[in-house]
């Protein structure tokens, strides 16, 4: 017996053991600071990273929402920035003027500056990568304009700046497909597959109009920012910008789009312009290949529903005049898509990802275009692009008024 | 006093977890070679070697559906031969429960306990296994019974909820095949090895209900781990992309960790971790009763119990030093390395005991027949 004995107190001291839980390496909340969101930065000038953090303010978060607004300086978040040779150094010399332990699990949107996305994003997408902490679902942006008025600015209805930018993303892309939707995980796995490049959001700052009195008006803040339009990348560097209506192409052409508004000229009146709003984005990617030649088609398919039609004419049935509006939507659609092409062309950016298709399709003949893909045979690129619109539906009228 | 016994139906449920745990906790299909995109082909590929190993070794014990590995060895090839053999034996089961303790001890402490001695961490799993080790080979069984349906449900929850975001990312999976079969093969040598963890079958076939059937029970349970295997390395080398996927350490964590399914339902790495720490406890549990039990045959003593403890202390320890850092970890489970290792020690004990059974039977017709 006296073995099953030991067994016991040998499960009792360990079971004691779970007791230490609460003081060994403990992270009390209250000792953490809550990263909302971090922009990143390259400071040319120092060859140094620059971090900007901006950290959840409990003090004020927990307070009552009516209780004095922001009375006596209190931010609902805080916003530290520190440098240091490498962005994980950066990060760690947060803490000599935090006086929280930082903690990165929640952090939702990571911000690049133009300066660092165009020097080259590897070191910080590898730091996702491999620290523990941070997670390849936050979503990522490259901002055009101050990145440090960003970080400190104030949302209107949002409690928080971080909040704000991740509204802003996630309403922004389910409007209007202007901006690229994907995470940080898209982004490396994109950066490790061949023939294909990133495409990050953009985000634009926009400065505060000037008062004419001068005084702060707590009431009414401006937005701080806007939101359309992408970056291309080739590797982990930044080559240039696209417009919203480029990126927009661009979700049309790889499916990434959710509704999308487009506005166009009524075939009956001229100066009379028609409303219709895209739903369902289908896109196919083809690659039809032998022996010796190979072309690449494009099929896109979308179905839109009517939301502003002031005539002149009828929308009773199926007309040609819906027929021509379908028409008419396609081209538009196909004009943007094609506008993205040659302007990722000019680039010698393949973020359609041409080129993957290829290798994914037909790898011998990757391995014959690949070495020369980025800057021989993608840039004259020929895409066979078919565009089907479809109008279903009219909203609650028939007729015009 | 009568024999412990348990179903069939949990054997099933012991082999599944011990299978599907490697494939949970580093993926070998795509960490251990280049298979890259291919990962899935090599998880079906590994199944048939797998089984054949598995056919090899197991179905001497249904001809002693009475005997443990260590008695029949003793019978065929006599005392001392018999009892160093079975030594290699026993040997397999303290070194895959410290390898694969280290792996579970090591991600904890890369991922969320960073400062936390490893010693804490593998002593409490091997405490807990040994706890259900001592209390007996049925508690296991409904150990098993127990945490089966909890492990099956996180795994597949797990699996189901990167689904809207496959559509997109199956397109990863592509090109299929386009190296040749030479990466996909190399792929499939470490999982199709890693079959040496159903070397406990050899000790627990009289401990079942049914012995004759207790083959097909781990060929059964072969199959369906294959089939989760093959779903796993699917959805990671999908949602990860290839060679993000063979980059990670840990890429069935890593890619529930990119799981966002519509804003709201993030972050459920719990299940993951879960699932593995289940399924690791009954997997050291097994390992540390089959050497207890295969120990205390060897050496001849009536009940296996007392040999827990002192292998308690020896198998933590050994945990600590199976490799001293990550880099061995890894590198052990390289083809290279474990292919030869794993199959030295099931081919080899087994030929000689197939080439004695057979001697055996030849010499009882010889003199049999007048």
């Amino acid at each position: 017996m006296r073995p099953r004995y030991l067994l016991q107190l040998l499960l009792i001291a360990a079971l004691c053991g779970s007791l230490c839980a609460g003081c060994w390496n403990r992270r009390e909340p209250e000792l953490l600071g809550v990263v909302l969101a971090v922009a990143f930065d390259y400071n040319q000038e120092k060859n140094l990273y620059e971090v900007i953090a901006q950290l959840a303010n409990p003090i004020v978060l927990e307070k009552e929402p009516n209780s004095s607004p922001g009375g006596g300086g209190g931010k609902a978040f805080w916003t530290a920035s520190a440098q240091g040779k490498t962005p994980f150094e950066a990060i760690r010399n947060l803490t000599e003027i935090s006086s929280r332990e930082l903690f990165w699990a929640h952090c939702r949107v990571t911000l690049f500056s133009e300066e660092l996305a165009r020097r080259g994003l590897k070191e910080v997408l590898d730091l996702f990568e491999r620290e523990r902490q941070f997670r390849l679902i936050a979503k990522p942006v490259v901002v055009e304009g101050d990145l440090r008025k960003i970080m400190e600015d104030d949302f209107p209805i949002e409690k928080t700046g971080a909040r704000g930018l991740d509204r802003l993303i996630v309403t922004t892309r389910f409007e209007k497909s202007i901006f690229p939707e994907n995470n940080l995980n898209e982004l490396i796995t994109i950066l490790s597959q061949p023939g294909k490049e990133m495409i990050i959001g953009r985000l634009e700052v926009l400065e505060a109009p000037q008062n004419s009195n001068g005084s702060e008006d707590e009431e009414a803040i401006p937005a701080p920012a806007r939101i359309g339009g992408s970056a291309l990348f080739r590797g982990d560097r930044m080559v240039g910008w696209a417009t919203s209506k480029q990126t927009q192409g661009w979700a049309y052409a790889t499916g990434h789009a959710y509704r999308s508004t487009l506005v166009i000229e009524s075939p009956v009146g001229k100066g009379n312009f028609v409303s219709i709003e895209t739903g369902d984005h289908d896109s196919q990617m083809k690659l039809h290949s032998d022996e010796e030649n190979w072309r690449i088609e494009l099929k896109v398919n979308i179905d839109g529903r009517i939301q502003e039609f002031s005539g002149p004419g009828e929308l009773d049935t199926e007309s040609e005049l819906t027929r021509s509006l379908e028409r008419r939507a396609a081209a538009t659609v196909r004009n943007q898509i094609e506008e993205m092409l040659s302007r990722s062309q000019e680039l010698k950016a393949d973020v359609c990802g041409f080129g993957n298709l290829v290798y994914r399709k037909n790898p011998q003949l990757w391995q014959k275009l690949g070495p020369a893909w980025d800057d021989e045979i993608f840039p004259g690129l020929k895409v066979d692009l078919q565009v089907k619109f479809k109008i279903l539906r009219t909203g609650l009228i028939k007729p015009p008024l | 006093m009568p024999r412990e016994k348990i179903a069939n139906r949990q054997l099933y449920f012991i082999f599944f977890m011990i299978r599907c745990n490697i494939a949970v906790a580093f993926l070998p299909v795509l960490t251990t070679a280049y298979a890259l995109q291919d990962a899935w082909i090599s998880s079906i590929v590994q199944f048939f070697p797998a089984a054949l190993l598995l056919i090899f070794f197991g179905s001497l014990g249904t001809r002693f559906p009475d005997l443990t590995v260590v008695q029949y060895s003793e019978k065929l090839l006599g005392r001392w031969p018999g009892k160093a053999l079975s030594l290699v034996i026993l040997w397999v089961f303290l070194h895959m429960a410290a390898l694969e303790v280290r792996t579970y001890a090591e991600m904890l402490v890369t991922i969320f306990l960073t400062e936390t001695p490893l010693i804490l961490l593998i002593i409490a799993m091997v405490i807990a296994a040994a706890a259900a080790a001592y209390a007996g080979i049925e508690v296991i069984g409904r150990a098993a019974d127990l945490l089966f349906p909890v492990y099956l449900l996180m795994i597949v929850g797990s699996l189901l909820m990167p689904l809207p975001q496959l559509k997109v990312a199956l397109a990863n999976l592509e090109p299929v095949l386009a190296r040749g079969a030479g990466p996909v093969l190399r792929g499939a040598i470490t999982p199709a090895t890693v079959t040496v963890q159903f070397l406990v079958l050899t000790i627990l076939i009289p401990s079942v209900n049914e012995p004759k059937r207790a083959l097909r029970t781990a060929l059964g349970a072969l199959t369906g781990s294959s089939a989760i295997l093959v779903l796993i390395a699917v959805v990671t080398t999908a949602i990860l992309g290839p060679q993000q996927g063979a980059r990670a350490i840990f890429p069935f964590f890593g890619m529930v960790r990119v799981v966002a399914l519509s804003e709201f339902i993030e972050r459920i790495e719990v299940l993951a971790i879960f699932a593995w720490g289940l399924g690791l406890f009954i997997e050291v549990a097994i390992y540390l009763f089959c050497g207890a039990q295969g120990l205390a045959q060897t050496m001849g003593l009536k009940n296996y119990r007392p040999l827990i403890m002192p292998m308690t202390v020896i198998w933590t320890v050994f945990g600590i030093h199976v490799s001293e850092n990550v880099f061995q970890l890894l590198e052990f489970f390289k083809p290279h390395f474990f292919a030869p290792y794993a199959l030295a020690l099931m081919v080899l004990p087994f030929t000689i005991l197939w080439a004695a059974y057979l001697f055996h039977r030849l010499l009882r017709r010889q003199s049999g027949a007048p």
